[in-house]
């Protein structure tokens, strides 16, 4: 969509990637992003208290899967630390579905 | 709106209903059941009718009813448009009434001009024992063959228009295969027909819309700038750089350069978060040179600042794709 509706794809500004998979392949694009360091996003913002040690950070982050699956469009995925890369926010549709 | 006027010395009462067949059903069944599922829309329609024969009978007003079906033409907006105005040549198919559900449903435009027109002149037939008129057109067309129609009038791809067409349809609610009124009380009553036929009324909105973007774009360009109001021409600046056709932008800069308060604009384009077409427009068409030097330095650490970026996502997609097996990546 950047190139073409800007040309340059460096006149639009990138703060993510957005990607639209198949609901049925989400867990599918799930893995590829997990083996390049990704994380599930928010995780830690949006629970209180936040997570603690990585039992809780998976229970939560399985919460925060289902909770995202059931009623939003998207995952949001943070790039691995230090690596030249962009958050991804997996789409499985462009908006919410009630919208 | 229409018992107020008609409780004054007006001695008429007209609604109209822009379709006629999802509120004839409720109005024929006086008995109808109220838990039957029905569209909002098609309810909203026959209770419109309810009020006004109701009304009329307790005000002993004549009452006519005119249903327009699928009426199009320049210079409609709102959501309630479908059929020709949703094939715009904008590129961007606003959205779409979305009633229509499967490409092969068939409709019927007429020109809202006309139905206008006629309308008025069923007033003089109010309190006919029959008060319910249909004006419209006979004219069908699938929605493919209406996608097909507005791309032919313009040519440039926008997308699948037929699905633009078909819309946000409501769950669960059917539409029907084929909406054409009938037509016979209309013309007895007045001699209605229709005049203008669909490849006519989608010509004249695509007209009547690019017009109104050239009128829109060249009075940002060409209208001088109020002085009084210390932010128009920044502010002129800033819409003029999101254009599409960077001409105006650059012609604009050429004439009121001075005037334009870029630390403002650029505080705005980073904002709204278009500070980096806002850069690459100054670098490409605008006057880099002549700007103040530190305003000169931070658009162009916006614009180095958007390339690296765009140089990341484009490594972002290659390293996705590569871990995809069997994907290729189409970001190049």
């Amino acid at each position: 969509m950047a190139e073409q509706v800007y040309r340059d794809a460096s006149r639009r500004r990138f703060a993510d990637v957005d990607l639209v998979v198949h609901r049925d392949t989400l867990g599918r694009a799930e893995g590829v992003l997990r083996s390049l360091g990704y994380r599930l996003g928010q995780v830690d913002t949006l629970l209180a208290p936040p997570p603690k040690g990585p039992t809780e950070w998976r229970a939560a982050e399985a919460s925060r899967a289902g909770f995202y699956e059931r009623f939003e469009y998207e995952l949001p995925f943070d790039a691995p630390r230090g690596a030249e890369l962009l958050p991804v926010d997996l789409h499985w549709h462009v908006a919410p579905v009630s919208a | 709106m229409v018992c107020r006027l008609s409780r004054s010395a007006v001695a008429e009462c007209r609604a109209k209903a822009t379709r006629s067949v999802p509120g004839r059903r409720l109005v024929a069944n006086a008995r109808f059941n109220t838990m039957t599922s029905r569209w909002a829309y098609a309810c909203s329609k026959a209770l419109d009718e309810f009020l006004a024969l109701a009304h009329g009978r307790q005000r002993q007003l004549p009452v006519m009813i005119v249903r327009l079906f699928n009426t199009a033409g320049p210079r409609q907006t709102g959501r309630l448009r479908h059929g020709p105005p949703a094939v715009r040549d904008t590129g961007a198919v606003r959205s779409p009434a979305g009633r229509l559900r499967r490409r092969t449903q068939r409709r019927c435009s007429v020109m809202s001009a006309t139905s206008s027109a006629h309308s008025s002149r069923l007033i003089a037939h109010a309190g006919a024992a029959r008060p319910v008129v249909n004006v419209g057109s006979e004219e069908e067309v699938t929605i493919d063959a209406l996608a097909r129609a507005g791309a032919r009038a313009h040519p440039e791809p926008v997308g699948d228009r037929a699905d633009s067409i078909c819309g946000s349809v409501e769950r669960g609610l059917r539409g029907h295969a084929r909406r054409v009124p009938d037509l016979t009380r209309a013309r007895a009553l007045i001699g209605f027909a229709p005049t203008t036929r669909l490849d006519d009324i989608i010509m004249r909105v695509i007209e009547h819309e690019r017009a109104f973007l050239r009128l829109r774009h060249n009075a940002l360009i060409d209208t001088e700038p109020s002085h009084r109001a210390c932010p128009e021409p920044s502010r002129r600046a800033l819409v003029l750089s999101l254009s599409p056709d960077s001409t105006g932008f650059r012609r604009f800069v050429e004439r009121h350069a001075s005037r334009i308060d870029w630390p403002w604009v650029l505080q705005r384009a980073q904002a709204h978060k278009i500070a980096a077409l806002l850069a690459a427009r100054v670098e490409e068409d605008g006057p880099i040179g002549a700007l103040d030097a530190d305003v000169a330095r931070r658009m162009q650490e916006v614009r180095q600042e958007a390339r690296r970026r765009t140089h990341v996502a484009q490594s972002t997609l290659e390293r996705l794709a590569r871990s995809s097996p069997g994907k290729t990546s189409r970001f190049s």
